[in-house]
């Protein structure tokens, strides 16, 4: 079978793409083996800094949560105090390993779903560079003493500001492909990615803008940085994940998503009303009642697009839970999508004006906070990048041993993780609220479980390190090469 | 002060004129219509309905018999 391109367009130029008067290319659709071979490169490469970022984290994270129980830890280092390296576990998980495990998903899925020739790919690498060497600095200067404080966003101007660069790119990239796509049907996932990257940069530039560059009253802050922070998983890492699983699980199974129509209504009341929800994170504070009760009504709402994406990819799985067992990318995925729903229901839950009393400020967030991003996007991510880089490679993965070690190791350890620190956060929030309890107290009741969630980070942080071997094997293409894989089969095999 | 409020309204402005645009868009363009067909469009010839496309190395192919844990 030869390829469907049989008269090669000349590669079109960057003028082209973007001056609005150029005409989409009538015959430029693109096998799905050469899009692939396309975006090899760029999508390896943010795959390999993310894993690469991912062991840094997790390094940090063992270093901030063994500080707790062992408070002389590398407390000399100035550069290891808890202040610094807090914020340096999670700037590197959510700048270094989620974001970029995002951006290189969404990128493959993208060329996949728009199904022509990719355009400008060189843009990417581009954007690759900057972005890490924006990361690696914000990371340096958090390490140093240049931390803003203001979560989420505690990388130094000068760090920052590359990293937006490097993400209007891949905006300006996801625009062009989506423009001169294949024409037909925009399916879900394509929506989900690009809001993603719409959003994204739009989010980013604000809140640096107006809490660093024109900053706003103090008092403003607060909710501008809150915006943005709930607004970053809500309208960015869950599009991608979602929309990932959207597409993944029915790839997977063979089997379209069980209704179309809600996972259209699914992203649609999602982007309605998750902006209105970032409040939620300063109930109680000094802010106006009605912001905060917007907020709460809000986080209430968003239970519409979880239980209509729960729904779906129940009812798509339904009859094929079978599937788990021989397929790691649904393993992954499926745990992730799952545990979407737990911590979104949770979400809501904590929202309410006398659970947070309780919740607020204690581990419960914490725990919170890794089932959504480490047990929700993180898993499907993993899901994501089992599927998509044999594909890229053209290579199988070479261990299902290392593949099953990664997953329980990683499953269990964030399941003791959440349980953990989700019973230390109310044992602690129902102490805090209880005068009669001297606040030592409430802290020397949580020592046990931070015990627990040491011994569950470095499970996790195993799991990382088996994953990151697996990923170095396939890309030196170790093991032997399987008889026929029926899924690697190049385009002129598979006529056979 | 006052340009604060003018461009958080100047925001939700912005952002809710995007979502309808967005929105109506997808209504002209059919995006909305004919949901079955549209489930169906990430599957093609090479890796039709019914094909699943993944699995622990070798399980596939009969290389190893049993299905790992």
């Amino acid at each position: 079978m030869s390829s469907a391109v049989t008269d090669a367009p000349s590669k079109p130029s960057l003028i082209d793409s973007i001056s609005p008067s150029s005409v989409e290319p009538v015959e430029d659709k693109a096998e799905r083996a050469e899009i692939d071979r396309a975006m090899r490169g760029v999508v390896l490469l943010f795959y390999g800094a993310a894993i690469a970022w991912l062991l840094i984290g997790s390094l940090f994270a063992l270093i901030a949560s063994l500080k707790f129980n062992i408070p002389g830890f590398v407390a000399d280092t100035a550069a290891m105090t808890f202040g610094r390296i807090r914020p340096a576990h999670l700037n590197a998980v959510i700048y270094g390993w989620a974001a970029q495990a995002a951006i290189g998903t969404g990128l493959w899925l993208m060329a996949r779903l728009c199904r022509v020739s990719v355009r400008h790919g060189g843009i990417l690498y581009v954007a690759w560079a900057l972005y890490n060497f924006g990361v690696t600095l914000g990371i340096l200067g958090i390490l140093s003493g240049a931390g803003t404080s203001v979560e989420y966003l505690e990388f130094p101007r000068w760090a920052s500001v590359v990293v937006f660069a490097a993400f209007a790119l891949i905006a300006i990239w996801t625009v062009i492909m989506f423009r001169f796509r294949k024409p037909g049907h925009v399916y879900v996932t394509q929506w989900y990615i690009l809001a993603a990257f719409f959003w994204f940069p739009w989010l980013y530039a604000t809140a640096n803008l107006i809490i660093f560059y024109l900053p706003v009253q103090a008092a403003v802050q607060g909710p501008v940085n809150w915006w943005f922070g709930h607004n970053v998983l809500g309208l960015f890492f869950t599009p991608i994940g979602v929309g990932a699983a959207y597409y993944l699980i029915p790839k997977v199974i063979g089997r379209p998503v069980h209704s179309y129509y809600l996972s259209i209504l699914g992203f649609w009341s999602l982007a309605f009303f998750y902006s209105w929800n970032g409040m939620h994170h300063l109930i109680g504070g000094p802010f106006p009642a009605w912001l905060i009760s917007a907020s709460i009504v809000a986080s209430f709402m968003m239970v519409i697009p979880v239980i209509t994406t729960g729904i779906n990819h129940h009812f798509t799985m339904k009859g094929h839970f079978g599937a788990l067992r021989w397929s790691p990318t649904l393993r992954f995925t499926v745990f992730g999508a799952m545990c979407y729903t737990v911590a979104s229901l949770q979400g809501s839950s904590m929202a309410i004006r006398s659970w947070n009393q309780i919740t607020h400020f204690t581990h419960y967030t914490i725990g919170h906070a890794h089932i959504g991003m480490y047990g929700f996007f993180t898993m499907v991510m993993f899901g994501a990048m089992y599927y998509i880089v044999p594909r890229l490679v053209e290579w199988e993965w070479p261990s299902a041993t290392l593949i099953r070690w990664h997953f329980w190791l990683c499953a269990v350890g964030i399941s003791v993780m959440f349980c953990a620190l989700s019973v230390a956060g109310l044992v602690q929030g129902f102490a805090l609220n209880d005068p009669t309890i001297p606040f030592l107290a409430s802290t020397r009741f949580t020592l046990a479980f931070l015990w627990m969630r040491s011994v569950a980070g470095l499970m996790m942080t195993a799991g990382h390190v088996v994953f990151a071997a697996s990923f170095a094997l396939i890309l030196l293409k170790a093991g032997s090469r399987r008889q026929r894989p029926t899924l690697f089969a190049a385009p002129e095999e598979s006529a056979a | 002060m006052s340009y604060t409020y003018l461009f958080i309204a100047g925001a939700i402005t912005f952002a809710s004129v995007f979502a309808i645009l967005a929105f109506y868009w997808a209504a002209k363009h059919g995006h909305l219509r004919d949901v079955e067909n549209g489930a169906k469009v990430i599957f093609d010839e090479g890796e039709p309905i019914g094909k699943p496309t993944d699995a622990f190395p070798g399980y596939l192919t009969g290389s190893t018999t049993k299905a790992p844990h």
